[in-house]
């Protein structure tokens, strides 16, 4: 009887165990399926306005976009000119279970960083930052609409030193290219 | 001599021309170059203390850290084995000039975010804190990094808290350097 126990426990024990070693890795729920639309390689130009941030000007460049890490997070490395001066950044969103929203960071090759939230309703991004810029931190909103078939997109940012006064502060056209170019 | 003042007005306006965008072009902060004891190829073994976050186990992986962004940008990609499979993570170290710190962020495929601030209390102990967000709970983390007197090993040891007052060990890391990174 004790050995009939003791092979019982065994069993279960393994069991318990092997159920435990395939428990499945997790999966990304359904919300980050949302950033999938934008996947892909893009081209953009555009304008920054007169502001705190500088005389503005026009820029053009390329964006690559991918989700990583198991298509928890979303990545997109951006590369450009704004008048003449060239842009970098990296950029990675991913949903926040906790608060229920999607994530921002952008990190940009002059040391400055976005930090904010994003809302995706229908073909509407609308994000809500704060842009470090050289020590100084300022609020920036973002609304990016894209075309019906994903392949075009506006983008308009304001940009506001008090959370009360917004002035614009920039405008650029997105077009999809495919495929996305081999590196 | 009119030409020569052409010519010497030509060189005196490109001279202050590349000297103003020497200036102007913004430079990492020095405080930045404390993390480039990182920089280069990881081998490492640790293990995973039993608790709020999981059973435990023993671990080992490797890390690829290098500047991004002109320098004003640390990516660290960690690839690791361990009792629940195989785990990846990208980490992107800055300065933060408002708040005058280091900062980091790491990103996983569990989906997991974790986020706070970095200082080096001497040349050779880093140490950090901040907040882990791993299967839709918040944990709040910090930790200690010893690098030995040469940079080529250091000892990670991390704890992990729900509330801020009682911690409790996470993890021990042994990592050793190895030297040259691989070509990929």
């Amino acid at each position: 009887m004790a050995r009939t126990i003791a092979l019982l426990f065994l069993l279960v024990f393994c069991f318990v165990t092997a159920m435990q070693a395939q428990a499945p890795a997790p999966q990304p729920g359904p919300e980050v399926k949302k950033l999938h639309a934008v996947v892909g390689h893009w081209t953009f130009e555009g304008e920054f306005k007169p502001g705190p941030l500088g005389p503005g000007g026009k820029f053009t460049g390329e964006d690559n976009c991918r989700m990583i890490l198991g298509g928890f997070f979303f990545q997109c490395q951006l590369s450009g000119k704004v008048a003449e001066a060239d842009m970098r950044l990296l950029e990675i969103d991913g949903y926040d279970p906790v608060n229920k929203n999607f994530s921002t960071e952008m990190f940009f090759g002059d040391g400055s960083r976005i930090s904010g939230v994003l809302t995706i309703s229908g073909n509407t991004w609308t994000y809500e930052e704060k842009w470090t810029v050289a020590g100084k931190q300022y609020q920036v909103k973002d609304s990016m609409v894209l075309a019906p078939d994903l392949t075009t997109a506006t983008d308009k940012q304001e940009i506001s030193s008090d959370g009360t006064t917004w002035r614009p502060l920039s405008e650029s056209r997105w077009t999809k290219a495919k495929p996305a170019p081999k590196k | 001599m009119q030409r020569i003042s052409v010519l010497l007005f030509l060189l005196v306006v490109f001279t202050a021309t590349a000297v103003q965008a020497q200036a102007q072009a913004p430079k990492p902060d020095p405080e930045l170059k404390k993390l480039s004891v990182f920089v280069g190829h990881w081998t490492y073994e640790g293990e995973t203390k039993p608790g709020p976050r999981g059973p435990g186990g023993k671990f080992t992986g490797e890390q690829d850290v290098r500047w991004i962004l002109k320098g004003f940008y640390q990516e660290t990609r960690v690839r690791e084995k361990g009792p629940a499979g195989e785990y990846q993570s990208l980490e992107i170290d800055g300065y933060d000039p408002a708040n005058k710190t280091l900062t980091f962020a790491v990103y996983d495929d569990q989906g997991g975010v974790v986020s706070g601030v970095e200082s080096f209390s001497s040349g050779t102990t880093q140490t950090y804190s901040g907040k882990s967000v791993e299967g839709g709970k918040q944990y709040l983390i910090r930790g200690t990094v010893v690098f030995a007197t040469d940079f080529l090993s250091f000892t990670w040891k991390g704890e992990s808290s729900t509330d801020g007052k009682a911690w409790i060990p996470a993890f021990e890391i042994k990592a050793t350097k190895v030297q040259p990174a691989p070509k990929k």
